[in-house]
């Protein structure tokens, strides 16, 4: 009986347990003694069973309390906490806001590169088959024959459905009165829309492109010709002899496509009205795209190609082997960033760029967060009282780690707001410098929020690591007692803080100062021919082909223009390609040569020099019949000892000897060496008019050309372009690259600058005792000065060590992409290593001048 | 004043261990309050709410020797601080002077 009287006034342990567990005053004893007494009364009033039942209901009844009672002091010390935090801020102002600041500019300039990276990895990823559209290029060239593509469908099973696009840039529209220059003007196979997703608004994207005479436009275009009336089944007409009607209008492409049409007429439309064949393979230059089916593999497919289709041709022409692979597929999604073939619809972009910015955006957002690392445990020693006061009345590490990562988080909050805003301001000219469209729309993109808040959180807590962990370690009773005072464990990682920070920003300065010199190269060196005081005319319409005698002379009649002349391609790029069976050569070896086709007066417009034989002349008739010059290159490719009076043939076949030899230029952009190069002598076949005029009344001088090709042409609206600027499009992506590079250095200097400011401040505000001492001591000025900026100055100093050859590895490896080039000289390290010092110099010496100014009486008086 | 006045529920416990003396512990405080109001706390509520009030500051405690009546635990034993006195006079004050002139509360005739 006794036995059972002791078992049954046991309550159940499990629930005992947990309320012990819920309330650990004294071991969780006083709560549960209280129960255990009014659950023996219980028992012996209604009985053991609902005594336990009411004790279980008194756990389960604990527990919301238990949870809401952890909360109430939680909120209690996070009340604390922010309290402790805004007096912080407003105490140190200037501190918070140099934290806030730098942050803030880290985190814009992270934001916007990731902005312009994530666009440009965007590119033509918006198809429903994205993943299985692939190009076929050749070797380093993106042309492929006509008969390619149907071949490609009828010989290879992989392949779903196949279109081959071409490019018609300045196509003339006309409709009625109104007469455009569209430069997005295509000829496409009807299953470019089906391999493509271009979204129709009106007509049908099966049949759209049947008719042979249907023209499809791009919602903008469309508004241009017929403002706001239905487009559909109206007239357009292309080089004003060619009449179209629209069979449909589709939504404006994307601009992250690797290419956008405005206007598109059927493919093989082009071969009725033009005399080249489709079934030739040497009618080579359209853009073959292809559906792959859905289960093959491309590298499968890809080898394919050439022994099902070229091959048995080869063979069939009596060509023998070993043949060499001739085509290749690339994926669509690869085009913009990885694709730098000759012949691009548009200029690509490059991953090492996209790497390269992200690096740098990177970078940046690092030097921030080691700024805010510097500072915060720089003044961390200022906080000692406080951590010791939270230990001694029983905080744990890990609160006040969870207390000061808090901290470091709201500040990056607050950066990221004031950094939103700084995007929002920035955005505009970031645009001009990428040259692009972005925009900042965290609702449209949602990825972005995402990345911001991540950002936000990554940058608080990794911030804020280094200095809580080292707050938190404090011990009370050294802080307390007042014996803690500098410790050089602290100064020196703040010193490798220093000169990491300091080693990014001269690395970049000498980056942006590499690109520049190499530009400024680019600009002056000697390309062999002269760039200033012309003009170039694109020709497109045959009235101005026909007569160009007449608008040669009337030209040439103002006062202001000293000479014309025409020519196939203009001397900085000349992309026209054949291969020759030299005479004196093996001719099973054709050696690939560039050519030019041009008047008399070409040679002498542009300024090159002959250094053999002569110019092409009217004083010796047999020019007339067929001349040529070739470039010294060539000549030495082909081994020639005497060049002059040879033999030679234009690819179509027009025969006559070699005249002269042109002494080297550059033919084609400094990335790339002198070339082999033929110019033809044929002042029938142009597509450019080059004018070399007089410097004063220039405007005047314009006027009257457009007047007099106006007179010829009267339609075609009138363009031009300076040579020198058109020359120096070429190098667009490096102007970029310099101007990105030098804002992005700028940041990094200010950032830096920021936290050296800082901390400056900070050492001489930990010193004000010592320095006072010292000027008691008979010190001057100038040594307590010196005292103040050598430590970092010295840091400084050593950064440039480190960064000289980082930067020389970078910047020779870039400049590798030009085959004429620059060598970094010594300049360019010293003025970046000079730079940074000034600026670190200024920084620092305001601080330093201050508190050497001081009268050490008043920096002693707070003893 | 500028601090806040104590809530009701607080008003509560802390008249039931002014009442009780010297013997306010849980299961007497539980009981006194169910005695004046009728209701029946959990003793989790009970618990929560007597150690917020001590770490305010109107209450203090110590512990009594165990009993076996309690399975070998101590009690603890709560006492008003003159903190506590004077929030519960505050409070009192306050409610005296709202009330003041109400005889009978019913709703107003047209």
């Amino acid at each position: 009986m006794r036995i059972m009287m002791k078992k049954y006034r046991h309550p159940p342990r499990i629930a005992g347990w947990l309320i012990q567990r819920m309330f650990p005053d004294r071991g969780g004893c006083t709560i549960l003694g209280d129960m255990i007494e009014t659950y023996r009364d219980l028992a012996d009033d209604k009985g053991l069973f609902w005594a336990r039942i009411w004790f279980w209901g008194q756990c389960v009844k604990a527990f919301p309390y238990f949870l809401i009672d952890e909360l109430y002091w939680r909120i209690h010390m996070f009340k604390n906490y922010i309290l402790i935090a805004m007096r912080n801020l407003k105490k140190n102002s200037t501190y918070s806001l140099l934290n806030i600041i730098g942050l803030a500019v880290g985190m814009t300039a992270f934001i916007l590169i990731a902005l312009y990276v994530q666009y440009e990895l965007s590119f033509d990823k918006y198809h429903e088959n994205t993943d299985r559209i692939y190009r076929v290029i050749r070797e380093g060239r993106a042309f492929t024959p006509a008969p390619l593509g149907q071949a490609l469908e009828e010989k290879i099973p992989e392949v779903d459905s196949v279109a081959r696009i071409l490019r018609s840039s300045n196509a003339l529209i006309s409709h009625e009165q109104k007469h455009f220059l569209e430069e997005e003007f295509y000829w496409a196979d009807p299953e470019t829309f089906d391999i493509f997703s271009i979204p129709f608004i009106g007509g049908d994207p099966e049949t759209a492109l049947n008719d042979p005479s249907a023209i499809v436009l791009s919602q903008r275009t469309a508004k241009k010709y017929f403002g706001d009336t239905d487009p559909m089944g109206k007239m357009l007409t292309v080089s004003e002899r060619y009449e179209f009607k629209v069979s449909g209008v589709f939504e404006d492409m994307p601009a992250n496509s690797h290419f956008v049409m405005d206007a598109v007429v059927p493919y093989e439309t082009y071969f009725q009205i033009t005399t080249n064949d489709i079934t030739s393979w040497r009618s080579n230059f359209s853009y073959t795209y292809f559906l792959l089916r859905k289960d093959a593999d491309p590298e499968v497919m890809e080898n394919k190609i050439s022994p099902a289709i070229v091959i048995p041709l080869l063979k069939a022409a009596g060509i023998k082997g070993p043949y060499p692979k001739f085509y290749f597929i690339q994926p669509l999604t690869k085009i913009h960033l990885h694709s730098h073939l000759m012949q691009e619809i548009e200029p690509n972009n490059d991953i090492k760029y996209i790497i390269l910015f992200s690096s740098i955006a990177f970078l940046i957002l690092f030097i921030a967060c080691i700024n805010y690392m510097n500072l915060a445990t720089a003044r961390s020693l200022r906080r000692g009282k406080e951590v010791g006061m939270r230990k001694v009345v029983g905080a744990q590490k890990g609160q006040l780690i969870v207390q000061f990562l808090g901290e470091s988080v709201a500040m990056a909050v607050l950066a990221m707001a004031l950094s939103t805003m700084m995007v929002l301001m920035a955005l505009r000219a970031f645009n001009n410098l990428v040259e692009r469209q972005l925009s900042l729309n965290p609702i449209h993109n949602p990825q972005l929020s995402l990345g911001l808040v991540f950002i936000t959180l990554f940058v608080g807590l990794f911030a804020g690591s280094y200095p809580a962990m080292r707050m938190s370690g404090f011990r009370p009773i050294s802080v307390l007692s007042g014996a803690f005072t500098r410790s050089p464990k602290g100064s020196s990682l703040r010193n490798v803080l220093v000169l990491v920070q300091f080693s990014i920003t001269i690395v970049l300065i000498i980056c942006t100062i590499a690109v520049r010199e190499q530009l400024k190269f680019i600009k002056t060196v000697d390309m062999g021919y002269s760039k200033e005081q012309i003009i170039t005319l694109p020709v497109r319409e045959g009235s101005i082909r026909q007569n160009i005698q007449s608008i040669k002379t009337e030209l040439l009649q103002s006062s202001d223009i000293i000479a014309v002349s025409t020519s196939g391609r203009l001397p900085n790029n000349i992309d026209t390609f054949t291969s020759r069976d030299w005479t004196g050569r093996n001719p099973d070896e054709p050696i690939p040569i560039y050519y030019n086709t041009a008047d008399y007066g070409f040679i002498d417009l542009f300024g090159m020099q002959i250094v053999q034989g002569r110019n092409f002349s009217r004083d010796f008739l047999s020019d007339e019949k067929g001349a040529f010059l070739v470039n010294e290159t060539a000549v030495e490719v082909a081994e020639w000892e005497s060049p002059i009076g040879r033999k030679f043939t234009h690819w179509r076949g027009d025969t006559g000897e070699i005249v002269g030899v042109v002494k080297d230029f550059h033919l084609h952009s400094l990335h790339s060496p002198i070339a082999p190069l033929y110019i033809f002598l044929d002042p029938r076949d142009f597509s450019n008019i080059a004018i070399k005029i007089r410097t004063a009344n220039i405007p005047t001088t314009i006027d009257y050309v457009e007047g007099v090709m106006k007179k010829f042409s009267p339609s075609y609206p009138f363009s031009y372009s300076f040579f020198d600027e058109v020359f120096e499009q070429a190098y667009s992506t490096e102007q970029r690259m310099e101007r990105v590079f030098g804002a992005f250095a700028i940041l990094a200097i200010f950032i830096a600058c920021l936290g050296l400011f800082g901390l400056t401040a900070f050492a001489a505000e930990q010193r004000t005792k010592e320095i006072g001492i010292r000027k008691v001591l008979g010190a001057s000025d100038s040594k307590i000065f010196l005292l103040l900026s050598k430590e970092f100055i010295r840091w400084v100093l050593l950064a440039n060590l480190i960064a000289w050859p980082i930067a020389y590895f970078a910047m020779n490896k870039w400049l590798e992409n030009f085959t004429y080039r620059i060598h970094i000289g010594m300049a360019a390290f010293l003025i970046s290593g000079g730079t940074a010092l000034l600026i670190a110099y200024l920084t620092v010496s305001y601080q330093s001048l201050k508190s050497a100014r001081t009268n050490p009486a008043d920096s002693l008086r707070y003893e | 004043m500028n601090t806040k006045f104590i809530s009701r529920s607080e008003e509560f416990l802390l008249l039931a261990v002014w009442r009780l003396k010297e013997n306010a512990y849980g299961v007497t405080i539980r009981n006194q309050i169910k005695e004046a109001t009728g209701k029946t706390w959990s003793y989790g509520a009970l618990f929560v709410m007597l150690c917020r009030l001590e770490k305010k500051g109107y209450l203090t405690s110590h512990f009594a020797d165990p009993s076996s009546q309690r399975g070998g635990k101590s009690k603890r034993i709560f006492q008003l601080s003159p903190q506590g006195i004077k929030a519960l006079k505050e409070v009192r004050k306050a409610q005296e002077s709202v009330w003041l002139g109400i005889e009978e509360l019913s709703v107003p005739q047209e």
